[in-house]
């Protein structure tokens, strides 16, 4: 009898073991890939945004956090990484091609390129042009006193007025307090 | 059906066996060998679960993660209090167990001693289980978005969120894959599974005390890692089918010890009423098909006697539709064979042709009927051990030889039967008496080009060890000069098996051409005939192939195994 009970109960495993698979594959395979999961953690500017909070650990020092604002019209959110002392995350353009602006959040860097009026108060920027032609590709450097924050742009040469303004809307961004804030809420600090 | 054994055997005079009263099983009643995941696999399932449904609390209600958070977060700042330069720096040496090279080089090394030792199914489930425990970490990571630990300086590297931790779920999934595909089950498994549950608590301490992974994060990396690696062996290669093992040989072959041992006698005495004392395998060398077994049974004077087994299973299965199909885009339409569906249908197949071959008046050995050991998975099929028996090679091939094999030739053609796998290993021969074993791809109604290379590959044989003039003149007496012919016209290529062809090429006689000489002139019988079947099958293997690769590269590199 006890036997009988016990295979009963090994089919029954069976059984479980391939609901709880199913159950697991299903829960990620809910339209998330990977690709699909990592555009759902998008580091928007949300101080409830968790990609945000983790970006805040990677640079502890950081005072400004650069983030998505809104995408405009043709661009898309591609990937981030994000690990102990750098954070950066790429924007794909459907003229421009994928990847066609990356930013990075870094504790300092080497300044390369030319000096240039800042957009940004508070901060230095250096733009680096690597080519005009065929596409327009370089690197605009902004230091604050506590980060730096790095543009590596690739876009086409005869629109790239455009593409500076749609970046200039696209990214901006969250004071390392407005992330403290959501965090302390919940009884930590950041 | 075990009735009508022992009358059968009663009728060709045989002693009796000790039979017993076969019993149906009730419903609901496990089989002799039932799939089984064992302790470890519902220990590794009901922890899977509590992932599961923590994960679904975390989704649901934030501050359930948060509360979780500061259990975490009180464990790792009583690490923070016992940092020291000298523990700090050992720490950070030991972090390194969880680098992507390390977990390469070991993943790469098991794969490598996989494919040396020709272990398949193993070497299929490691790969799977890495690559769906690297795709599970990846995608989870991702959907828990937890931040790495707050209120604690970290001092360790890390990457991306921290739920499950990666480098724990890949490293608790390396050791544990490592220790169920290449270590055989025993000691040496265990003290290899004990070893690395010491250094994945090691590794797990040492992220904890850099502050680089929060408490629950290992902890669900663990259960991931080792948990979906080991239900991945269980329930794909388990250890009663695949055990590990590291003698060379046919790998098809099962092992027949422990449990499957057991679930065969019982599975014997259960439904064929026999009394089997002693489970060995035989002949191996022979068969690659399926498991050729020797059983001692008992008799009923008090002495033993010896039935032979042969034990279907998946692999058989597997093995049969993988020839058909090579030989389909190989051969085209004349050997557009139709596989089997399952192992049931294959034994029960090669059951009926016996049957069959018997009331057409074929020599083959008597069969007792099949058992089943793991409903759909395994089946035994019981005939008579041939003692005493020959293959052709080792005896005289006389004129009375060459009549008794050619009668059988016959039979199969006025039985509407072809044979199909007539070569010397499969020609026995007892007293005067020659038989055909191995009737599972016989076919009935065969094409004549099938019937015809039966005779050729019969005669092949005869000629091989006898004289191929004295064969032919014998076969004159049952065959008619066009169907010696039209055989020898088809007895070219894929026609005759391999071991009827090496050992023709071993032969100082060309008995083929032997044989063209005497027979009337004919064309040669063209085998490779084209289809569309044929063309769109060949076609679409090689898309799939194309693709197949394509995939396991970018799977490979997303696993981090590239």
């Amino acid at each position: 009898m006890s036997r009988r009970f016990c295979s009963v109960a090994g089919r029954r495993s069976t059984r479980a073991a391939v609901l709880l698979s199913l159950a697991l594959v299903a829960s990620c395979a809910a339209a998330c890939g990977p690709a699909e999961a990592t555009h759902l953690r998008m580091p928007e500017c949300n101080s409830d945004n968790a990609t945000m909070v983790l970006m805040a650990q990677a640079v502890p020092t950081a005072s400004l956090l650069p983030c998505i604002r809104s995408l405009p019209t043709g661009w898309s959110f591609s990937s981030f990484d994000v690990h102990n002392g750098l954070a950066s995350f790429w924007l794909d353009n459907d003229r421009a091609g994928p990847r066609a602006l990356g930013v990075s959040l870094q504790a300092g860097c080497a300044l390369r390129g030319t000096p240039t009026p800042s957009d940004k108060p508070g901060s230095q920027l250096y733009v680096k042009i690597d080519s005009l032609s065929p596409r327009f590709t370089g690197t605009r450097y902004y230091r604050f006193p506590r980060e730096c924050v790095t543009y590596d742009f690739s876009f086409p040469t005869e629109d790239r007025a455009f593409f500076v303004t749609d970046v200039t809307d696209a990214i901006g961004f969250m004071t390392r307090a407005q992330v403290r804030r959501f965090v302390s809420g919940y009884g930590f600090t950041l | 059906m075990g009735i009508e054994a022992e009358e059968g055997r009663r009728e060709r005079g045989l002693p009796e066996i000790t039979w017993h009263h076969r019993r149906r099983r009730p419903s609901g009643e496990a089989p002799p060998l039932p799939r089984q995941l064992r302790s470890s696999g519902k220990f590794w399932l009901w922890w899977l679960g509590v992932v599961v449904a923590v994960f679904a609390l975390v989704s649901l209600w934030t501050g359930a993660a948060f509360g979780i958070t500061h259990v975490d977060t009180a464990i790792l700042q009583g690490f923070e209090k016992i940092r020291t330069p000298w523990l700090t720096r050992a720490a950070r040496g030991l972090d390194a167990l969880g680098s992507a090279w390390v977990n390469l080089t070991l993943r790469w090394a098991t794969i490598a001693i996989l494919l040396f030792y020709k272990r398949w199914r193993q070497l299929a489930v490691f790969i799977g289980a890495m690559l769906l425990v690297g795709w599970m970490g990846s995608v989870l990571t991702l959907l828990a978005a937890r931040p790495r630990p707050l209120d604690v300086t970290i001092i360790g590297n890390w990457t991306g969120f921290s739920l499950p931790s990666a480098p724990v779920v890949a490293l608790s999934a390396t050791l544990v894959g490592m220790g169920y595909a290449l270590i055989p089950e025993g000691r040496w498994r265990n003290d290899w599974l004990w070893t690395s549950d010491v250094v994945i608590a090691v590794y797990c301490l040492t992220r904890m005390y850099l502050g680089a992974d929060n408490p629950t994060d290992d902890l669900f990396g663990v259960i991931l890692g080792m948990g979906l690696t080991v239900l991945a062996f269980r329930l794909f290669a388990p250890e009663e089918s695949f055990p590990v093992t590291y003698h060379r040989g046919v790998t098809a072959h099962l092992d027949v010890t422990g449990a499957r041992g057991e679930a065969i006698k019982q599975a014997l005495r259960e439904q064929l009423g026999l009394e089997v004392l002693e489970v060995k395998p035989f002949g191996l060398a022979g068969s690659g098909g399926s498991s050729p077994l020797r059983l001692k049974v008992a008799r009923e004077d008090g002495t033993n006697e010896y039935l032979f087994g042969k034990l279907y299973a998946k692999v058989h299965l597997r093995a049969d539709r993988n020839y058909k199909f090579a030989r389909t885009i190989l051969y085209g339409r004349l050997e557009d064979e139709k596989p089997f569906n399952s192992v049931r249908q294959l034994v029960q197949f090669e059951d009926y042709m016996l049957r069959y071959m018997h009331d057409a008046g074929v020599p083959v050995v008597h069969t007792y009927g099949f058992a089943e050991i793991t409903p759909e998975r395994e089946y035994l099929i019981v005939t008579d051990f041939l003692e005493g028996a020959k293959e052709i090679s080792e005896v005289e091939v006389d004129d009375a030889m060459i009549d008794t094999a050619l009668a059988i030739v016959r039979r199969l053609w006025d039985g509407g039967i072809a044979h199909r796998d007539i070569k010397p290993a499969n020609v026995l021969v007892r007293g005067q008496e020659a038989l055909i074993i191995d009737v599972a791809f016989a076919e009935l109604r065969p094409t004549p080009w099938r019937q015809a290379v039966d005779l050729a590959n019969m005669m092949l044989v005869l000629g091989l060890y006898g004289s191929p003039q004295r064969a032919y003149e014998r076969a004159l007496q049952l065959f008619t000069e066009d169907d010696l012919a039209e055989a020898f016209a088809a007895a070219h290529g894929v026609a005759s098996p391999t071991q009827l062809k090496s050992e023709m090429k071993r032969s100082s006689t060309d008995v083929l051409g032997e044989y063209r000489k005497l027979v009337p002139p004919r064309r040669p019988i063209r085998i490779q005939r084209w289809s569309m079947r044929r063309i769109g099958v060949t076609a679409w293997t090689a898309l799939l192939i194309l693709l197949g690769i394509l995939l396991a590269l970018s799977n490979l590199q997303g696993a981090g195994l590239l």
